[in-house]
């Protein structure tokens, strides 16, 4: 612990150093920490990630620099303000970009309006939050795919549990997020009080013990389970999507466009064509040409909403 | 210097070693029989030589990207200047592309407007100021230190898509935060999914501190607020300014109401064909596609279940989604699915069409589906409708902005273009629409003729932002303006699509060009610039090339027009016959020259030795009347046009004043659509009664025979197969099993494989020019060794095609059905071209007659046909004018009518019927002058054309008299 502490004085004062120098460059705004000395233990390996914020300039542009202070590397990106501005306000909530700079500190700032903008960036708004939560299960979805495969078609117990794991921690971005909390790279273990039980079974068990087939069938019985009963929530956008259409078939190359367009998402035929296997919606077909001069005419995987309300 | 141009031994085309010398700085005409070789001299020879020379001159590099010009078969031309040609083609279709910005005059109005106009409020109209970014921010820096504002842009709901759409756009531009009017909503949350009304929106686009220092930081976010907002902006000052000295700051600052104002307002924000600026709904083309529902119902007269509908737009299916779907609205809405469409109601055929406008349908199982889906029963579904259906996946597809060339035949067939809804046809997006100089916005100035926009610029304020500049861009646009209306283009407007201009429109724009280019010591040559003009224009057309010549350059116009030969310094004249028999000068010298030679039959026609006849008697209509009521399209004045059936009918007027929209429009796509096909969409008009008085319409216009080198005058009028057939049918062929396959050189067997049947091979060089190698395997004959032994009356399948009409009429004598087809484009002038002749090397002028040819051999005694013309004289000399008159009145005899737009007084005197339109062109025109024979109007004193007729028919009645 005591090493920790060293250490952390000794980065704490690398970033101070740094910090005055930079406080006399008229031309830098503020300054964000990032990674691991901003929100959590940071050891001999680590480096400082710091985000300046400079005075918009035609002759300034986005540059990754590496420096060094008391022989600490120190991973700079320098960043003029409009660009950090939109970067910050267009990303679509609790994105990665977002989740680097919500788990910053602000250090340094001498624009008040980036302190007001830096205040914001922890509101969790409702339509980001369900962006985020789509992208967590649909990768959740593929993950558990290939569990299944591997284990009913491939009998290979170690390799379904590498692809559980897998599904464990998308799961756990999306409890993450349905707690109204901030996704970052250590979701899992931030997860598992939120669901002791399913965790226990898709995740500390796997890891503590020797795996058997009975836990793998129980572990993809979870998900399964856990995934299903939380359909509507989970993908409520394509629901949504698919309701607007009135039970007019909408083709994949639609919904793709759509998803990709509104909510930055891509490959939703996997999410449809679960939902249409759990009888969330229809699956059907429409005409496609394969290339602009086919005269023959192919099918086209589409989907429909046709449940009561 | 030298004083002429010498031609040497030019054997282009049918050229016969032709030498002529031609005087510099003169108005030379070329005239002569079509196919005579006029164009051989004029373009394919000074024209094409003074080109390849030029582009000698360029690098290696340049030559790469112009296209080059092959060397024309002359010994050497002298005295030659820089040569611009100025064709009768009509300008590329890019939709894009108008008078406007052909001429140059539209960048002269953005420009004006983006310095002298007034902008206004697009919620309240009242006048915003407009401003630079950095007086906007030199406004901004003058609040107290310390106070916070916020910098807002204006936006607005997208056309046809839902709020959301509009959302995601403004946040991907970095904005979190909306206005929708005084309600602050973030737009990570949920966002509305309907917007009532039109409702003020504001994105906030930066939040700024005012401290020492941030003035980089407030130009940045200034400029992107600007760009946010459409060029529009305003401030929120949340702190730092007492509420006392708000209200000045902002009177200062911006509009009234609203604090708006505009920044940085350049010329291009004028611009449709910027995407910035251009109408974000049709792109800047002014017209969008929208369903009709004549385009979708084909065939009222059966129900829905029977299939009235297009197959493509919607099949009534029982058993799929769609089909529960509409028998449920059917079931609701009490109608039934059986009842013919003419039969339901208006409110039931707006039900099917546009849908239940978000009003869900309970789905009910229709009782004669094959296997009843009991889980669908009872599911509320949206029903948009079968337009509405289409309308939504239109729009699905603009956005993805992929083309698709399957996706746009489709909508071609379900869709009609049509004027685009959100912009109203201005191409513009509506804030740039929100600009005016004295009331009138750019849009407004593009719709109005160009002699009227000539005296509103006159007339023009010179505004107070900057009168000065204003005043010297005025200037530039007037000068532009008076060159177009110096040569009869006044009913034209900027807005015109060029593709929609005529071959004569266009190059007389392009005439104008180069008058205000001011330039001199250049050779023009131009093709029949008097095509399109009426007699009225036509003066100011041939000032007009005096002023060109005056400036010192000199003219070479290839023409058949009397008054344009009258006005010539020097005259040429090819001949004496076309093809073969042309190629040789006739005359070359001075109008007398001409009148006094007698191998010139242009002499003999205009010293009257020859003429063309004015019917001794004017036959008498059939008794039947086909009648247009309420024309209305473009500038037709809700006009009733009654045209009397069995007669050679001639509809005339001034350039613009309706009778392409009349004929072509209304008339013609009405008939078509009556007895053709249904889904032509006609102009403007309230009925048409007395179709039933004829059985067939024809449209005989001047677009190619083809449009690919395979195509020639024997496959279109029919005879090739015959020809075939004929080889085939010889002992040798017979003998050898072939059949008329093996005589196309389109079909794999017969033709040559080395060539593929084209004769000759193309080889793309890469800064020279293509060059056309005669096939070395077929020696140019396009057909292979064996079929070439096969001979029909001597001749090989490759002579027969290499014969003139003229040669291939005294060849086929002994077999009727192909003499009697070929002897009429022989009768028609046509007797010069080759059977095999490409269709890419037709004239429109020849192609058109070629197709009348097709008609005329297949004319029927049988029902009554409707031929309709527009200008078929074009290209033609009076003696071949003549000669297309008696195959015209053939065809009236015959039973049927004959309807031709025309200007040429030769041809409207031996009319039957004329029905005159005007009085001017554009606004002015769009009325029935007069109606009846062309005696009666010649004595119609407010009639243009018949003041012309009359001093056309005055000297010939006085002849006959004496």
């Amino acid at each position: 612990m005591a090493d920790h502490l060293t250490t952390k004085e000794r980065f704490q004062g690398a970033l101070d150093s740094l910090l005055d120098e930079v406080k006399h460059d008229q031309q830098i705004l503020a300054a964000i920490l990032c990674g691991s000395l901003s929100y959590d233990v940071v050891w001999d390996k680590s480096d400082i990630d710091l985000v300046l914020i400079s005075a918009d300039d035609k002759k300034v542009q986005s540059r990754s620099i590496a420096l060094v202070v008391d022989d600490i590397n120190v991973h700079a990106q320098v960043v003029p303000r409009a660009e950090f501005r939109r970067e910050l306000e267009s990303s679509f909530h609790n994105s990665c970009t977002h989740s680097v700079y919500a788990r910053g500190s602000l250090v340094y700032s001498r624009d008040p309006s980036i302190d007001a903008l830096f205040q914001r960036i922890k509101d969790l708004g409702e339509r980001d939050l369900q962006t985020q939560i789509l992208n967590s299960a649909q990768l959740a979805l593929a993950l558990l795919y290939k569990a299944r495969k591997w284990y009913e078609v491939k009998d290979d117990i170690a390799y379904t549990t590498t692809w559980l794991l897998g599904t464990a921690s998308a799961i756990a971005d999306i409890e993450i997020s349905l707690h109204g909390e901030l996704v970052d790279r250590e979701s899992l273990p931030r997860a598992l009080p939120l669901n002791l039980e399913l965790f226990g079974v898709i995740y500390s068990d796997l890891v503590a013990r020797p795996v058997t087939k009975a836990m793998i069938e129980k572990g993809l019985d979870a998900v399964d389970e856990y995934l299903e009963s939380k359909a509507d929530l989970l993908f409520s956008p394509v629901l949504e999507y698919l309701k607007e259409a009135g039970g007019e078939p909408r083709s994949m190359t639609q919904i793709e466009h759509y998803f990709r367009r509104h909510f930055g998402v891509e490959g939703m035929a996997l999410a449809c064509e679960w939902l249409a296997d759990i009888g969330a919606i229809e699956k059907a077909s429409t005409d496609l040409a394969l290339t602009p001069l086919s005269r023959v005419r192919v099918q086209e995987l589409a989907f429909f909403y046709a449940r009561p309300d | 210097m030298r004083s002429t141009i010498l031609v040497q031994g030019s054997r282009v085309h049918n050229l016969k070693n032709l030498s002529v010398e031609l005087p510099r700085d003169k108005l030379i005409v070329v005239t002569g029989l079509s196919g005579s070789g006029k164009s051989s001299l004029a373009f394919d020879t000074i024209y094409a030589e003074g080109q390849r020379r030029y582009m000698e001159s360029l690098s290696s590099y340049a030559k790469r990207f112009i296209a080059q010009v092959e060397k024309p078969d002359v010994d050497f031309i002298h005295g030659l200047s820089p040569v611009i040609s100025i064709e009768q083609k009509t300008l590329a279709r890019n939709p894009r592309s108008t008078v406007g910005t052909l001429t140059d005059i539209s960048s002269y109005l953005n420009l004006l407007f983006a310095t002298i106009a007034e902008g206004h409020c697009p919620y309240t109209g009242e006048l915003v100021p407009i401003k630079t970014t950095s007086t906007i921010v030199e406004a901004l820096m003058s609040l107290p230190s310390g106070s916070e504002f916020e910098l807002l842009a204006p936006i607005f709901q997208i056309y046809g898509e839902e709020p959301k759409v509009l959302f995601t756009e403004i946040r991907k531009q970095g904005c979190r935060t909306v206005y929708i009017e005084d309600e602050r909503v973030d737009l990570t949350q949920n966002v509305p999914e309907v917007l009532d009304g039109h409702p003020r929106m504001f994105a906030v686009v930066d939040h700024i501190t005012l401290v020492p220092g941030v003035e980089k930081q407030l130009k940045a976010a200034v400029e992107h607020t600007l760009r946010v907002g459409d060029s529009m902006m305003t401030v929120d000052i949340l702190e730092g300014l007492d509420a006392s000295l708000k209200s000045p700051f902002m009177e200062e600052f911006g509009s009234k109401t609203f604090g708006l104002v505009y920044g940085d307002i350049v010329p291009d924000f004028f611009m449709f064909n910027n995407p910035e600026s251009a109408c974000r709904t049709c792109g800047g083309v002014g017209r969008d596609k929208q369903t009709h529902p004549d385009l979708l119902v084909t065939n009222p007269e059966v129900s829905i279940r029977e299939g009235c509908f297009l197959r493509d737009a919607f099949s009534y299916k029982v058993d799929q989604f769609n089909g529960y779907l509409l028998y449920s609205v059917s079931q609701e809405y009490g109608f039934s699915l059986d009842t013919p469409w003419r039969e339901l109601s208006e409110e039931h055929r707006n039900l099917v069409m546009y849908g239940t406008q978000g009003k869900p349908v309970q789905l009910q199982i229709p009782p004669d589906v094959k296997e009843r889906k009991e889980r669908w029963l009872r599911w509320p579904a949206n029903f948009r409708g079968v337009a509405g259906q289409i309308e939504s996946h239109y729009r699905w597809y603009k956005q993805r902005d992929v083309p698709n060339s399957g996706m746009e035949a489709y909508l071609d067939r379900v869709m009609v273009e049509t004027r685009c809804a959100d912009c109203k046809g201005t191409r513009l997006k509506q804030t740039r629409v929100l600009f005016t100089i004295d009331g009138h916005s750019i849009s407004d100035l593009g719709q109005i003729n160009l002699d009227e926009l000539c005296s509103n610029l006159r007339d023009m304020s010179d505004g107070e932002r900057n009168p000065e500049a204003g005043r010297q861009i005025r200037q530039e646009i007037l000068k532009r303006l008076e060159l177009l209306l110096g040569i009869g283009l006044d009913y034209l407007n900027l807005n015109r699509t060029s593709g929609t201009l005529s071959g004569g429109e266009a190059q007389r724009i392009r005439l104008s060009t180069q008058i205000g280019s001011g330039l001199m010591g250049m050779l023009y040559v131009l093709d029949e610039p008097s095509i399109g003009l009426h007699p009225r224009d036509n003066e100011k057309m041939i000032n007009t090339l005096r002023s060109l010549r005056d400036l010192g350059n000199t003219v070479i116009v290839v023409e058949h027009d009397e008054d344009t030969i009258r006005a010539a310094d020097h005259l040429v004249e090819l001949g004496t016959g076309p093809g073969v028999h042309g190629g040789e000068i006739v005359v070359s010298g001075s109008f007398n020259d001409l009148l006094g030679c007698s191998k010139s039959l242009t002499g003999q026609y205009l010293s009257g030795k020859k003429s063309i006849e004015v019917p001794s008697q004017r036959r008498t209509d059939n008794g039947k009347v086909l009648t247009v009521f309420g024309a209305a399209e473009n500038n037709l004045k809700s006009i009733d046009v009654e045209l009397p059936l069995g007669l050679f009918v001639c509809v005339t007027g001034a350039s613009g004043s309706g009778k392409s929209t009349l004929v072509n429009e209304i008339l013609f796509k009405e008939l078509w659509k009556q007895l053709v096909d249904t889904r032509s969409l006609s102009g403007q008009h309230q009925g048409l009664e007395g179709i039933e008085n004829i059985t067939r319409v024809i449209n005989i216009d001047q677009t190619p025979i083809g449009r690919n080198s395979r195509s020639n005058p024997s496959t279109y009028v029919g005879v090739y197969d015959l020809i075939r057939n004929l080889f085939a049918k010889c002992p040798e062929a017979a003998q050898r099993g072939y059949k008329p396959g093996r005589f196309s050189f389109n079909v794999k067997g017969g033709r040559c494989d080395e060539c593929q049947g084209e004769g000759v091979i193309a080889t793309k060089l890469y800064f020279m020019p293509d060059v056309e190698v005669i096939c070395g395997s077929c020696k140019g004959q396009r057909f292979n060794q064996e079929t070439l032994e096969i001979e029909y009356n001597g001749k090989t399948i490759a002579d027969v095609l290499d014969l003139s009409i003229e040669e291939a009429v005294g060849f086929f004598e002994e077999v009727p059905s192909i003499a009697k087809k070929i002897a009429v484009l022989d009768e028609l002038g046509l007797g010069y071209l080759t059977l095999g002749q490409s269709a890419t090397t037709l004239s429109g002028g020849e192609a058109q007659r070629v197709k009348l040819g097709a008609e005329l051999s297949k004319v029927q005694r049988r029902g009554h046909t409707l031929y309709i013309l527009d200008e078929p004289t074009t290209g033609l000399h009076l003696a071949d004018i003549s000669k297309l008159l008696e195959c015209l009145n053939r065809l009236v005899e015959s039973g049927n009518t004959v309807l031709v737009i025309e200007h040429h007084l030769d041809v409207i005197k031996t009319a039957d019927y004329v029905i005159d339109l005007g009085p001017e062109g554009g606004k002015g025109g769009g009325e029935v002058i007069a109606t009846g024979t062309p005696e009666q109007i010649a004595n119609t004193p407010t009639s243009y054309t018949g003041y012309y007729l009359r001093e056309h028919l005055e000297p010939i009645r006085e002849a006959n008299q004496a």
